[in-house]
């Protein structure tokens, strides 16, 4: 085989020394075919393209194409790319801790050679002539002239055809489709600037915008409808950083994957970050529920670690503590009552614009103002500054905003119907009920470490089963903080004799059941801490009558008044919205009259 | 079927009925009322199979027969009718029309026999009360009633003869009103649980105007009859509490106070908790009461009044809506609160009066 060097351009790519390549995570770095895609795009984006299409056929088994405009590679390069820790982008070891690019091992071609036909052609923008090089299970079989356009186009066929065990493991096309189109999704929405296009058997999945803000991206990912829901998120302190979008609770689900976390623009998982995400929303969502988040963690490089795993879907971090707390306590703010839906067009006219930019950018002034600060302490204080601020102005509002709030009537026993200033509420009387109950709980809980109770003039009774004999008796103090006295009576009959305050009336021998078999479950000693929100909440339910049931006026105007005592996002403790805004313009649209 | 009734007369039955027409609609003939047209007379029934009502009056019955017709509907057509008579025919499809000068309206009925018949019972067994009196044990006892659907058996008042005394109990469990009046009584031979839907339709028809007011007691209900409207309430099938059980006997700390004081302070120290019903600490020293209630984004309110006590110091929380309730209708105007310790429960009396008792469990607060 021969081939000339390009004149134009200067090669890019090196072999690393062994020294360094054995520092790098080794592993198996294709495992489907949506790991192809994910390293094609990946280079892609490297080579600095601004269009990528991807086509795939039978789920990617068949085919893979990607197509850029990026950079391209001089024809030495090309070669040398599907050779073993061939990269341009990381050259001595110190470049390990300041990764800049999604890719650093060259690693990703040789692997995906060696298990595929791979042709990929490339021309370096200006040139004349570009190069096409072929390789089939890792051995180049051909390299020449090719005319093609700027940019890089990789093809890989037949995935896994000389590995028939892997073969085995692949599972259906619609399966592989899916993960190519959520690592897809995931890249578009890191890269909004970014036009990605997916075609599935020659017809288009996925099209993004051109140029794109992350806003856009989101809307096309998934679609318009999430814009209204969302609330930007920023927060940090100039050596740690993020911003992203948080959905309103209400677009939950029972699986992460709403989560898209990145980390310095790659995505990754992290159970760590999860973990954060589901702490912040916890007063809003309910427990197995996670919500729709796109998160942006902006680090020194220095201060996490992307090489612990061959697909580089993990990463470690110096400071998870700081991470943890970092983005629990910014979403918690964002959820705080300023930025909830309904009172949104409210504050906007109360609050002056400076104030609410104020209030939401507030993390990223005080940090760069001082000299940068120590990441634990500079985050903490920070934040509880800025929610402090936040929190006195929304208390104002709010307080009004329920009051001004005037009832016009009520829908099937079961909604509020109210009226402000051109704009109609609808309240959830139940979800209204739920979530007031639960902040007295609270309230009360904190201010005396338990929760009051009323003793019971006629005790009740409970049976209980052995295993719920054996977690109450293991946990008499927290039942007794929770506002309970349970005593045993003889084999596994216990007397109630108090009950939370808040239950008075209310037969309260189903929820110390939930309770309890809650602890059976989770195998855990009772305690209350860490715990508390998701066991008051249960309380609050089992306080709060169900069904439909009509209010008198007064008891009507309670209830709304009683709201402004919540500190909520506008939803109740089960994650359901308590109170949603139509304004004048969207009924008026009904209609017609615009 | 054919009748022709006066506006205002109908309407006035039709808005009773209302009253005990179920309004969860479980099942769909119970939203209906039933209309039988006989012998120059209707009459309309209703029903939640708990409570049902009967009423009667004249009308020009020109052809017999009867109709079940939805009770709001027909309440509405009625109430905005143009004329001061109303005409309604039915025919056999079911089809009812209503017409008032030049109204008309057509509805459509469900099937007579779905309709649930009245419960049976004796006239003779009637016997003449004094309302006055069943309207003033109802309302001093009725508050203290459950509302949990699930404790059925204190869904409502207990009512028991004793001797020449008729005694009236409602719990839910948490405090307890008991009320003690010799009174005319029929015959009931062991203690019965009016449910308290039966209960509160018994204080309208009581409240309604001058009249004599019969009862009667069968196996399952409660028969009342007014002029020439009858109620039955289908009794609570159920065994009521102990309540002789939880009267505390040898609560030594007594404390005299003005019902007023208490009431009123009671109201003020209150209005500062997050909602009614939360807990008011009772701070009892020699000659004086502290109450004082905090909330945790309010602050805290206190107030002392003087009352009669000479016992030792101590503090008792209770629940403010239980005391203020109590303290409403209790007619006197010193009372007095009987206690043992924090943990125990809690007397309420008049200071002059016997007669009523309220007993009421303290709080943990
Ligand atoms: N689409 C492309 N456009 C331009 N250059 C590319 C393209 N794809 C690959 N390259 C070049 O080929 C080299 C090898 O790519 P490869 O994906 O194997 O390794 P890498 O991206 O450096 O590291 P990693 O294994 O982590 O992805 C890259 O360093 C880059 O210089
Ligand atoms: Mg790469």
């Amino acid at each position: 085989m021969s081939y000339h060097h390009s004149v134009l351009q200067c090669n890019k790519i090196k072999i690393m020394p062994e020294s360094l390549a054995i520092k790098i995570s080794a592993g198996e770095v294709v495992e489907r075919p949506a790991s192809v895609v994910k390293e094609l795009v990946e280079n892609s984006i490297d080579a600095k393209a601004t269009d990528i299409s991807v086509y795939i056929h039978d789920g990617g088994r068949k085919l893979i194409r990607v197509i850029d405009n990026g950079e391209g590679m001089t024809r030495d390069d090309a070669v040398v790319a599907f050779e073993r820790h061939a990269t341009s982008k990381l050259l001595k070891e110190e470049d390990l801790y300041s990764i800049h690019t999604m890719g650093f091992r060259g690693e990703a071609l040789p692997s995906i050679a060696s298990v595929s036909e791979i042709v990929l052609t490339t021309k370096i923008t200006g040139e004349i002539t570009g190069s096409m090089v072929k390789v089939k299970g890792g051995i180049i079989e051909e390299v020449r002239d090719a005319g093609c356009a700027d940019g890089t186009t990789v093809e890989a066929r037949d995935i896994f055809f000389n590995t028939p065990a892997r073969l085995k493991f692949m599972r259906s096309v619609a399966t592989e489709t899916g993960h190519i189109a959520d690592t897809i999704t995931r890249l578009a929405l890191a890269y909004p600037a970014i036009r990605f296009r997916l075609f599935n058997n020659g017809s288009a999945m996925l099209k993004s915008s051109v140029k794109a803000d992350l806003r856009i991206r989101i809307a096309d990912v998934f679609g318009r409808d999430f814009l209204k829901d969302i609330i930007p998120l920023e927060a940090g302190n100039g050596v740690l950083n993020i911003h992203g979008f948080i959905a309103m609770p209400e677009t939950a689900y029972s699986t992460t994957k709403g989560l898209f976390i990145y980390v310095n623009n790659r995505w990754i998982r992290d159970r760590g970050i999860n973990h954060a995400i589901t702490n912040g929303y916890r007063n809003v969502l309910g427990q197995g529920k996670y919500p729709l988040v796109v998160l942006f963690i902006t680090i020194a490089p220095q201060n996490v670690d992307v090489n612990v795993h061959p697909t580089k879907c993990e990463v470690r971090f110096k400071s998870p503590k700081s991470v943890y707390e970092l983005v629990s306590r910014a979403i918690e703010a964002v959820l705080a009552p300023s930025h909830v839906s309904f009172l949104k067009s409210y504050e906007r006219k109360v609050l002056t614009a400076e104030v609410r930019e104020g209030a939401v950018n507030y993390n990223n002034a005080s940090h760069n103002s001082s000299a940068v600060p120590l990441i634990d302490e500079g985050i903490e204080g920070g934040l509880q500054a800025s929610q402090q601020g936040l929190e006195e102005t929304v208390a104002y509002t709010k307080e009004l905003f329920f009051r001004e709030l005037e009832v016009i009537g009520q829908l099937w026993q079961e909604y509020l119907l109210c009226e402000r200033e051109g704009e109609f509420y609808i309240i959830d009387q139940h979800a209204a009920a739920e979530r007031s109950a639960f902040e007295k709980l609270k309230g009360d809980y904190y201010l005396n470490r338990r929760v009051s109770s009323q003793l019971l003039l006629l005790p009740q009774k409970i049976e209980l089963s052995l295993q719920e004999k054996e977690a109450i008796e293991s946990s008499m103090e927290a039942i007794t903080d929770l506002g309970f006295d349970i005593e045993p009576f003889g084999g596994n009959t216990f007397i109630v004799r108090a009950v939370p305050e808040i239950l008075s009336g209310i037969d309260c021998r189903g929820l110390i059941k939930e309770l309890l078999d809650d602890l059976v479950s989770s195998e855990m000693s009772f305690r209350i801490e860490g715990r508390l929100d998701a066991i008051l909440m249960r309380i609050a339910c089992h306080s709060v009558i169900r069904g439909k049931r009509i209010l008198s006026h007064e008891e009507r105007k309670a209830l709304v008044i009683r709201l402004s005592q919540v500190d909520f996002a506008g939803n109740c403790p089960h994650g359901r919205p308590v109170i949603k805004a139509i304004s004048k313009f969207e009924i008026e649209k009904m209609f017609k009259r615009r | 079927m054919k009748f022709e009734i006066e506006r205002d007369v109908f309407l006035k039955i039709l808005q009773r009925a209302q009253g005990v027409v179920e309004k969860r609609n479980t099942m769909p003939i119970l939203a209906n009322i039933l209309i039988t047209a006989k012998r120059g007379k209707i009459e309309v029934m209703a029903t939640d199979l708990e409570v049902s009502i009967k009423d009667q009056c004249d009308a020009v019955v020109a052809k017999e027969g009867n109709i079940t017709i939805n009770a709001r509907k027909l309440f509405e057509i009625i109430k905005e009718a143009p004329e001061d008579k109303i005409d309604i025919s039915a025919e056999g499809s079911g089809k009812i029309i209503i017409k008032s000068g030049k109204a008309k309206f057509n509805i459509v009925g469900l099937p007579v026999d779905e309709f649930p018949s009245f419960p049976a019972y004796d006239e003779g067994e009637l016997f003449r009360i004094a309302p006055d009196v069943l309207k003033d044990m109802i309302e001093k006892t009725v508050f203290a009633a459950s509302t949990d659907e699930t404790r059925y058996n204190i869904n409502g008042v207990f009512v028991e003869k004793d001797g020449a005394n008729i005694r009236m109990v409602a719990t839910d469990g948490h405090r307890l009103a008991l009320i003690e009046r010799s009174s005319e009584w029929p015959k009931l031979d062991k203690g019965v649980i009016l449910p308290r839907k039966g209960i509160l339709e018994l204080k309208k028809f009581l409240e309604s105007g001058e009249g004599a007011i019969s009862l009667a007691f069968t196996v399952n209900n409660m028969i009342v009859k007014k002029d020439g409207t009858i109620v039955v309430i289908r009794l609570i099938d159920g065994e009521f509490p102990d309540y002789k059980q939880v009267i505390p006997k040898g609560n030594d700390k007594k404390i005299g106070l003005e019902r007023i004081d208490l009431l009123s302070s009671l109201k003020r120290v209150s209005l500062l908790s997050m909602e009614k019903g939360r807990g008011v600490k009772f701070g009892i020293s020699k000659g004086k009461l502290e109450l004082s209630s905090s909330n945790p984004d309010v602050g805290e309110a206190r107030e002392e009044i003087n009352v009669d006590y000479k016992n030792d110091e101590m503090d008792v929380g209770f629940n403010a809506t239980y005391m203020m309730e109590a303290l409403g209708v209790i007619d006197a105007d010193k009372v007095v609160i009987e206690l043992k310790d924090r943990e125990s429960p809690a007397i309420l009396k008049s200071a002059t009066a016997a007669g009523y008792l309220y007993v009421v469990m303290p709080m943990r607060i």
